[in-house]
């Protein structure tokens, strides 16, 4: 039995000599296996593990990795707040101006333009024209998004060559000649004064037949209550229906109206973007 | 003679490792240098930017049952009812219900997983409990839908 034992122990601390961990290199290689080949659960857990066992600072990049993990699972918060610590550990200007437009990438995705816009208004003046270019783009799309239409109109100027401008101006005029036609408001106060009547003007014949049909019924037997019971009764019995399907179908009007611009908003949005793709290697 | 099987099975598993082993690298360097291609070529990131805005489609709720055509003639009935009514009044109304799903629907599922009777009476007590003054503690609060969520049980 005892030489059993003593072989045993021997044999295991000459086996131990050999054996090592997995040093966080390896795992930071394995992390960025993991991540291209689209494994990004692991990949964030990898990199998380890097992160705080590297106690020297050695791997700078790992937040933005760990940003970038996040933003490949869809968790934008966590992404921003990784870009975040990622921008203010970075001493390099560049890195740090595209950490911020990876941050920008993040409120973009939840429809946060007015932050967007405040991160971006926080960079100081880059003389790279790549940089300068999407500075200029993504301010566009910020105020793009916040409808502030003239400006973004300007910053999408930047981003293309001087004879592309008419086109931008023509899609812009346009947009804002169908904002003005199709206004929520005004829908509404059409759908107010004759029902049905905003839903026709949009183009929408079957909506406004029907709220016209739908309050006129309602109309006609509140008049039809009224003379065989008497006011009170009519007023009683209807007045709540009446007002059910009369606002409803006004508010009805505002809601197609605004899809209806919001539909324009993305076709717009789309046209702009796809000029600027054509035109950007052209511009200075 | 066992040696020598040994010897082949042996070289045969290392082969199979080596081709493994080159067959991961060439992938991995492929996945890696095409990422390395398409980061250079989308360096403003317009296949992100290409999806905001994007305008979310109304569309009015439609009749769905388990199968494509209705079990029987009183299927069809409540199909055909809750598509009218979904059509021609509910899109004319104001958004009142404060449950979701919405009564119309709670209907249809109480119908669908109770049966007539049971169903009927379900619809009854659901649209008995769709008020303003409804018992806040007793549902779950769905920040989403801005509703209470009050599922067929």
């Amino acid at each position: 039995m005892k030489p059993k034992i003593v072989s045993i122990t021997i044999f295991s601390f000459f086996v131990a000599s050999f054996s090592f961990a997995q040093s966080i290199n390896d795992t930071y290689n394995f992390a960025k296996q993991q991540f291209l080949t689209g494994n990004y659960e692991q990949a964030l857990t990898e990199y998380q593990r890097v992160a705080f066992f590297d106690s020297e600072n050695k791997y700078t990049d790992v937040y933005q990795k760990i940003g970038d993990s996040f933003y490949a699972l869809n968790q934008y918060n966590q992404a921003f707040k990784n870009f975040d610590i990622a921008a203010r550990y970075t001493e390099n200007d560049s890195l740090k101006t595209e950490l911020i437009f990876k941050k920008v990438n993040c409120l973009f995705k939840q429809d946060n333009y007015i932050f967007a816009l405040n991160e971006l208004l926080g960079l100081t003046e880059n003389t790279c024209p790549y940089l300068l270019n999407k500075y200029n783009l993504y301010m566009a799309i910020s105020h793009f998004g916040i409808e502030e239409y003239d400006n973004s109109f300007i910053y999408f100027s930047k981003t293309l060559p001087e004879n592309s401008v008419p086109e931008l101006t023509e899609i812009f005029n346009g947009y804002e000649r169908f904002r003005k036609r199709f206004n929520p408001g005004k829908i509404q106060t059409m759908s107010m004064i004759v029902p049905g009547l905003g839903q026709m003007y949009m183009g929408n014949i079957g909506s406004g037949l029907n709220s016209i049909v739908l309050v006129g019924v309602i109309a006609t037997a509140t008049i039809h209550i009224w003379q065989v019971y008497g006011v009170l009764d009519a007023f009683l019995s209807m007045s709540s229906w009446y007002y059910r399907y009369y606002s409803g179908g006004y508010r009805s009007a505002k809601n197609l109206a605004a899809a209806k611009i919001e539909h324009e908003k993305e076709q717009v949005y789309l046209t702009v973007l796809s000029l600027i793709q054509q035109n950007l290697n052209t511009v200075k | 003679m066992i040696q020598k099987t040994k010897k082949i099975i042996i070289t045969r598993l290392r082969g199979i490792n080596l081709a493994k082993y080159i067959f991961h690298t060439v992938a991995a360097i492929i996945v890696y240098s095409g990422s390395c291609f398409a980061q250079e070529k989308d360096k403003y990131g317009f296949n992100e930017l290409n999806v905001l805005f994007h305008a979310h489609k109304h569309e009015t709720l439609k009749y769905t049952g388990n199968r494509e055509k209705p079990k029987n003639e009183m299927e069809f009935l409540l199909a055909v009812g809750f598509n009218f009514y979904k059509t021609f009044f509910s899109s004319q109304d104001n958004p009142s219900c404060v449950f979701h799903p919405s009564c119309s629907s709670y209907s249809v599922h109480a119908f669908q997983q109770k049966g007539v009777i049971v169903g009927t009476l379900s619809t009854f007590d659901r649209l008995s409990r769709c008020h303003q003054f409804v018992k806040t503690n007793q549902y779950f609060y769905d920040p989403t839908k801005q509703r209470f969520y009050d599922p067929v049980k």
